[in-house]
């Protein structure tokens, strides 16, 4: 399984915080595990598309290319707004 | 020895909490038991009552358990790697805040005052743009999640350079 994590304003617009996704043998690039969670969500999913959203992967921030293996977690979130 | 031992550790303190902080506690923790702590420079953020020209009622931290704390951490070796600190330490609070509220403690301890200010600066620069917290505000007309700031990433550049 990939355990995918939604944060901030990509959570609230998805409805939910956290998700599992069977994980291919081969794994999967970012850019597939985005395209079928955005269908996924239907209209929601839109928020996915969004091109400044980030995606890490164990906690590295990854890019669209990167390979997902099972076991994986996965994180989704807007630009960041500390301090 | 205590002395000793204290040489031999990386004293880089992170925590995120909801609780509030006190200061004169975080200041102590960068300085007492190191006899070689010459400055100690600190850094606090408040919620402010007014941000785009709306009033702000309350404001509300999130953070991401786990790649937060990883994130900081990388700042503050990054830190370590330019100048020589004894320690450093980070407060950064989560859940909902009023103005006038403290947000964030950043504190580092060093033999001198110009490493100390630096990288104080350079740690809490570095905080606003890479470590993941997302800021809701609540103003008359509802809630909003703030966007990140071109001014932030700006703030990084002065770092880019060799000093």
């Amino acid at each position: 399984m990939i355990n995918i994590v939604y944060f901030a304003r990509v959570k609230e617009e998805l409805g939910i915080a956290a998700e599992e996704i069977e994980c291919p043998v081969d794994g999967m690039p970012v850019r597939d595990l985005l395209l079928r969670l955005a269908a996924q969500h239907g209209d929601k999913g839109a928020v996915l598309q969004e091109n400044n959203i980030v995606v890490a992967i164990n906690h590295q921030v990854a890019d669209s290319s990167a390979i997902i293996r099972d076991q994986d977690e996965v994180a989704f979130y807007p630009p960041v707004t500390g301090g | 020895m205590l002395q000793e031992h204290r040489l031999n550790e990386v004293r880089d303190r992170i925590k995120i909490q909801t609780d509030d902080f006190d200061i004169n506690t975080e200041v102590e923790r960068l300085y007492r038991g190191d006899l070689s702590v010459g400055a100690v420079v600190s850094f606090v953020g408040l919620v402010r009552d007014i941000n785009d020209n709306d009033v702000v009622s309350s404001l509300t931290l999130e953070h991401y358990p786990g790649m937060t704390e990883k994130s900081i951490a990388k700042i503050l070796a990054a830190a370590r790697q330019r100048w020589q600190l004894c320690a450093t330490n980070v407060v950064h609070r989560v859940g909902t805040l009023q103005p006038q509220d403290q947000i964030v403690y950043v504190g580092v301890a060093s033999p001198h005052r110009g490493e100390a200010f630096a990288a104080c600066e350079f740690v809490m620069d570095y905080l606003k743009t890479n470590a993941q917290f997302w800021k809701k505000e609540v103003t008359a007309d509802g809630s909003r999640w703030l966007e990140s700031r071109v001014a932030d990433k700006d703030a990084l550049k002065r770092w880019e350079s060799p000093d």
